[in-house]
């Protein structure tokens, strides 16, 4: 199992920095360089800071869907990062500190990531959906709800996981620890990392970029700049 | 805009920018609710997310990991087939920009995605695929005679100065195709009383708009060339134009294309009339006791952000009630004209119009004021046989026709 598991990590490693390597790559090669924001006015910045961490487009999209949506970013981001004390010998403080957090941030990570399905479900006919996008909130959804149950109903030995972790990611063999929620939970995770969709990194720029692009625009026929 | 042109030879179309905005697309969905070809269609394959969604199949299969790896595969025929078809059906409205949860910007992506398809041959469609060879022989889109460019509308009273600080830039699809818009600006401008110069017909060539929203670049750099040589020989500091396309890629892309800044400002004519009407040069007493309905150009509104400067005007004439719709400036519906789609997929852009028709009457206006040559001529179109009594006029023929007394 442990070496199942391990082989599992590191195919899945392999998969998603090929894919983030040649995504950087198509970026690079395409023609023009990237818009630096000149004229970043201070609005655009503050809609930046909206539009990133409060999803504030898709407020303005879907008022229904956003508070699962945002609870669903905000709680994933919170459970990364408490999950970092699986990757380090010695935990940062404010990775420890994030811990309990972690705990309460669980349940809204399954609330609202089951509401996501059951949405996507009854709107399937309805509204535009993908095979893939309902695939990869399935398998969060798994992730998440073996997460929890680990977390809070059958406890695992967090000392073994992490041995299992920081071994694995230094080729070294562990023993991973025991029992299918550990493998469900682990296999899923790496599944969806290396399916990782590419909005993640891309859609800030895209949003910070569009707000830019909003607070210029009633300067192009308004301003003496396009012209002497 | 002038490396997108050059990259007809390099690897990709795309700017950096665009690149990421395939990427960011999180295939969500909510453009739909606003698309207009989805809301006469119903067809989800010519989605816009099903687009990007076919674009990065495209691009898995030629560039992404498996092809690097495994070596890259033949294309998929239909694929490519439903690709290059969803890609041209599309109105290039941007409504799907205003509406995005990450803020593509569509208006701009889609024609960089038409070109991606001119490059492989795939693109333009249907006649679309005649405007370079039309533009070359003719000077104009719809390979008409250059001479007839002007006059079958030219105001007899209207004087043109040889030269002037003003240039008016009438536009292919006003000349051939929507004369009373261009009729009732050149009115509009001479009752405004300052001097305004154009250039002779011969001269006065596409803005490259069309060519640009079809992907074929080629000839842009030297359209824009010419034309910006020959209103700066004239000493044109404001270039004024109704078109709200050809306003668009002015503003937008003639800075690129040319090389450096222009030399004079770009402006759309309601901006020049509201102007007037507000500091008295030009005034309109007559009244005119209708409700009427303005439809604001999707490259108007969310192309460049014009969208008081046209209320301003109507709400001079006395008299004037004025209606909105309930989707309106930034967030108006297509009339189905744009996209260089409307002679491709005439239905559609029937039905679209058709939508805009039904409203205008639900709300109960009497006319429907419009403010770009292509929403003029199809949405005119659509009304003949449909809906009779609903009055369709361009913003600047209705002014030229009150300052004519003919209305």
């Amino acid at each position: 199992m442990s070496l199942t598991l391990s082989i599992v990590l590191y195919l899945c490693a392999t998969v998603f920095y090929g894919r983030v390597l040649s995504h950087m790559l198509m970026i690079a090669r395409s023609s023009a360089p990237m818009e630096h924001g000149r004229n970043l006015t201070p609005q655009a910045v503050a809609m930046g800071f909206l539009d990133v961490l409060l999803l504030r487009r898709l407020f303005n999209a879907n008022k229904l869907l956003w508070p699962f949506e945002l609870a669903f970013h905000v709680s994933f981001g919170v459970i990364v990062f408490a999950h970092l004390r699986y990757v380090y010998y010695y935990v940062p403080s404010a990775v420890a500190l994030a811990q309990p957090v972690g705990g309460v941030a669980s349940y809204l990570l399954c609330g609202s990531l089951g509401f996501i399905v059951i949405y996507r479900l009854l709107t399937w006919s309805s509204k535009y959906a993908t095979a893939y996008n309902m695939f990869l909130t399935v398998v969060l959804l798994i992730v998440s709800v073996t997460g929890f149950l680990m977390a809070k109903q059958y406890r695992i030995d967090v000392a073994g996981a992490r041995t299992f972790m920081l071994s694995a990611l230094s080729f070294k063999s562990a023993e991973a620890p025991g029992g299918w929620l550990f493998a469900v939970h682990f296999s899923c995770a790496m599944l969806f990392i290396a399916s990782i969709p590419t909005h993640i990194f891309t859609a800030p720029f895209t949003a910070l970029e569009a707000d830019r692009r909003e607070s210029n625009l009633t300067g192009l026929l308004h301003e003496e700049g396009n012209g002497k | 805009m002038k490396r997108e042109m050059e990259n007809k030879t390099r690897k990709s179309c795309l700017s950096r920018s665009q690149r990421l905005e395939v990427d960011a697309c999180t295939l969500c969905g909510e453009c739909l609710n606003v698309c207009p070809v989805q809301e006469v269609t119903g067809n989800k394959s010519i989605s816009p997310p099903e687009k990007l969604r076919m674009y990065r199949e495209i691009i898995s299969a030629t560039k992404g990991l498996k092809a690097r790896v495994l070596g890259e595969k033949p294309l998929d025929k239909r694929l490519l087939e439903d690709f290059v078809r969803a890609v041209y059906e599309c109105t290039t409205c941007g409504a799907c920009t205003e509406h995005c949860t990450v803020g593509i910007y569509t208006q701009r992506l889609w024609p960089a995605l038409r070109a991606e398809m001119v490059r492989r041959g795939l693109g333009p469609m249907g006649a679309q695929a005649q405007m370079p060879q039309y533009v070359r022989e003719t000077g104009n889109i719809y390979g008409k005679p250059a001479s007839e460019r002007f006059s079958t509308w030219f105001p007899d009273d209207a004087k043109v100065a040889e030269r002037a600080d003003v240039a008016y830039y009438a536009g292919c699809t006003g000349c051939y195709e929507s004369t009373p818009m261009v009729w009732g600006d050149t009115v509009v401008l001479s009752a405004i009383g300052e001097p305004f110069t154009m250039l002779p017909p011969e001269e006065e060539v596409c803005c490259g708009f069309p060519l640009f929203i079809t992907g074929q670049f080629d000839m842009l750099e030297d359209l824009v060339k010419r034309l910006v040589s020959a209103y700066a020989a004239r000493g044109v500091r404001t270039l004024v134009c109704s078109c709200p396309c050809c306003v668009n890629i002015m503003a937008r892309d003639w800075p690129a294309l040319y090389g450096s800044e222009l030399p004079f400002s770009i402006r759309h004519i309601t901006q020049i009339v509201s102007g007037a009407l507000a500091d008295g040069r030009l005034k309109i007493t007559r009244p005119l006791n209708e409700r009427v309905i303005y439809h604001d150009p999707c490259y108007l509104s969310r192309g460049v952000g014009i969208t008081e400067e046209p209320r301003r005007v109507l709400r001079a004439i006395p008299g004037i009630e004025l209606l909105e719709f309930d989707r309106n400036r930034e967030k108006s519906r297509c009339c189905g004209a744009g996209g260089a789609a409307r002679k491709v997929f005439h239905e559609n852009a029937i039905a679209m119009g058709r939508l805009a028709i039904d409203e205008a009457s639900e709300k109960g206006a009497e006319r429907l004021i419009l403010s770009c040559p292509a929403c003029h001529a199809k949405v005119r179109e659509a009304a003949s046989g449909y809906n009779d009594k609903l009055k369709i006029t361009d913003i600047m023929e209705l002014l030229g026709l009150m300052i004519k007394e003919r209305l």
